[in-house]
């Protein structure tokens, strides 16, 4: 009776991850019919990272900064910000792509019948996710390959893939946050200037391009709370000085906050969803 | 007889109907101004029924800016830097780019707003019916770019004070004026950006990555955030030949170096590229205009 039940419970997370693979492929098959978009999306990491390397650059006369190595152990600026913005552009472009998912299809008129699928909402967004995340990770390949070549001398491919564990938790971190960002996206439907603007108010305490220790104390305060602070940490940590005391320690704190942070998200998903349905507001444009 | 009076009544009213037309397409400066200011109002309209967006485009952007402060403080640890002064003319590398940024918001400006009018009035489903009154499509364009302007220079405006407020800048009066004279002409020059952004979107359709390359590129060529000699020459000449870039040079020349001579070479410069570009952007236009209509894509989604 047991095995039974195991054998449907398997059948039907076969069923659920056939969905998901659907949806996502589905999303592949739209975005090959704009070759333009596609081409934009390779290319445009690399422009986007461009003008602030620029600028780094500009500021010192050069690549290297004796105040940030007597900072963190470390001069070269075009290695530690364009680590930081790489980290950046993956977390910013899923997020907003997983968080306007369903709002992207309700503009397409087909939300009613994705959602009427018989599979769960959280399939539906895993496929959604993934789909976004395989795009982001097309442009981080292109831009970590420019890092790989300007680093050439230094570069560590055990280094590598331990940044890249750090890339995979954040990965996951950002599912909490891109969960309840559907839900406001749900409610609000044109909710984008408020989530920018908590983007932007976030990017003060989040250590892209400058590490925390610049901030006045109160913002440093905040910034321990900021989880976004120890992926990004952990990510360049890893990359620049391999396995050391401070990359475990910000890989443990990730560790526990990556449960509470997915519980939060599926949570206010959970009841906003059903909320909105109950207020039959799901398929409202 | 009834068939008599109604093909009377028929060329009375072809008669009206064509009477009314040469009034209406008579052209005269005060008739297109007219024209002009209708269209520009009711996109006034429109966007005043949005307050809330107009603080947050005042707000938001300069927000932006406070990450290159503590960019700056961790890269120099000064609020000075020499190569800056050397390249820029001045070494506040921070008032540098927040000037660098308010002149900015125009160019997004043209790209996003007056640019994507059409496309709006498309999804608004109001654009036939704008396309079809009989005025030029030249007028609809300088009224979406003359609304686009009255939005622009209050965002532009009152972040200068702000800013100006908040990181104790001892503009003079004079300097102040001639740094809204910059900012003027540029929004002129936008009108021309605008006609040929315009042009793609009839082309296009749906420009938005079209209008997101454009804006990461343009974020690249012009002196937003560095002085335009630190690029590659090959980068740099790009740069030269973006009329806004002059904006930029001026409004710098003007407020930070205090170079006045120099402002005034530049805003000439900015004066001429920018009328270039008037006559080749409403070439362009009327040209790929003419083109949809005539293949029946005007009005395709």
């Amino acid at each position: 009776m047991n095995e039974e039940k195991y054998k449907t419970k398997v059948n039907q997370l076969k069923c659920e991850l056939f969905g998901s693979l659907a949806v996502y492929k589905k999303s592949w098959q739209v975005q090959k019919r704009y070759p333009l978009a596609m081409f934009f999306y390779a290319l445009s990491p690399l422009l986007w990272l461009l003008p602030h390397l620029i600028f780094s650059s500009a500021l010192v006369g050069g690549r290297y900064s004796e105040n940030l190595y007597s900072l963190i152990g470390y001069g070269d600026v075009l290695i530690y910000t364009s680590l930081g913005l790489v980290f950046m552009a993956i977390f910013s472009s899923s997020m907003w792509g997983t968080a306007y998912s369903f709002r992207d299809e309700e503009f397409a008129g087909t939300l009613e019948n994705l959602y009427i699928t018989p599979i769960s909402r959280y399939s539906i967004i895993l496929g959604k996710t993934l789909f976004y995340l395989s795009q982001a990770l097309i442009g981080c390949i292109i831009q970590l390959i420019v890092i790989g070549i300007w680093y050439r001398e230094d570069f560590s491919w055990t280094n590598f893939l331990l940044s890249s564990v750090f890339l995979l938790v954040g990965f996951l971190l950002i599912q909490g946050t891109s969960l309840t960002l559907i839900a406001f996206v749900f409610w609000q439907k044109e909710g984008w200037k408020i989530i920018l603007l908590g983007e932007s108010l976030i990017l003060f305490i989040t250590p892209v391009t400058f590490p925390i220790v610049v901030l006045p104390t109160l913002l440093q305060n905040i910034a321990k709370f900021n989880p976004l602070n120890y992926a990004i940490e952990g990510f360049r940590n890893a990359f620049l000085f391999g396995n050391t005391g401070s990359v475990q320690m910000y890989f443990l704190i990730l560790i526990l906050i990556l449960p509470f942070a997915t519980a939060v998200g599926i949570t206010i998903f959970h009841f906003a969803e059903k909320w909105l349905r109950k207020k039959a507001l799901i398929g409202q444009y | 007889m009834v068939s008599q009076t109604i093909e009377l009544r028929r060329t009375k009213a072809a008669m009206l109907n064509e009477k009314l037309l040469y009034r209406a397409n008579k052209r005269s400066f005060k008739n297109s101004l007219r024209v002009i200011l209708a269209y520009a109002w009711k996109n006034l309209q429109n966007d005043l029924r949005y307050l809330g967006s107009w603080i947050y485009w005042m707000v938001v952007p300069l927000l932006w800016l406070i990450p290159y402060a503590f960019q700056g403080k961790a890269l120099l640890g000064d609020s000075d830097s020499s190569f800056f002064l050397k390249y820029g003319g001045t070494g506040d590398y921070f008032s540098y780019v927040a000037l660098g940024f308010i002149l900015f918001n125009i160019v997004d400006s043209a790209i996003w707003g007056a640019g994507n009018r059409l496309r709006w009035e498309q999804k608004s489903g109001t654009f036939e019916y704008i396309w079809i009154t009989p005025i030029s499509r030249v007028e609809l364009l300088l009224g979406s770019s003359f609304s686009e302007l009255v939005w622009i220079a209050f965002v532009c405006t009152t972040q200068f004070l702000i800013l100006n407020f908040a990181l104790s800048w001892t503009f003079t009066i004079i300097q102040i004026l001639l740094a809204l004279v910059v900012i003027i002409v540029t929004i002129a020059g936008l009108f021309s950006f605008s006609f040929i952004f315009a042009s793609i979107i009839l082309i296009f359709k749906e420009p938005g990555t079209l209008s997101e390359l454009t804006d990461i590129s343009l974020n690249i060529f012009l002196p937003v955030r560095y002085p335009l000699r630190i690029l590659p020459p090959f980068l740099r000449w790009i740069g030269y030949t973006i009329p806004f870039a002059y904006g930029f040079f001026s409004i710098r020349a003007f407020t930070l170096a205090r170079e006045y001579n120099l402002g005034f070479v530049w805003l000439a410069i900015q004066l001429v590229l920018s009328t270039i570009m008037w006559i080749v952007g409403l070439k362009i236009f009327k040209r790929i205009e003419h083109r949809t209509r005539k293949i029946g894509q005007i009005g395709a989604y």
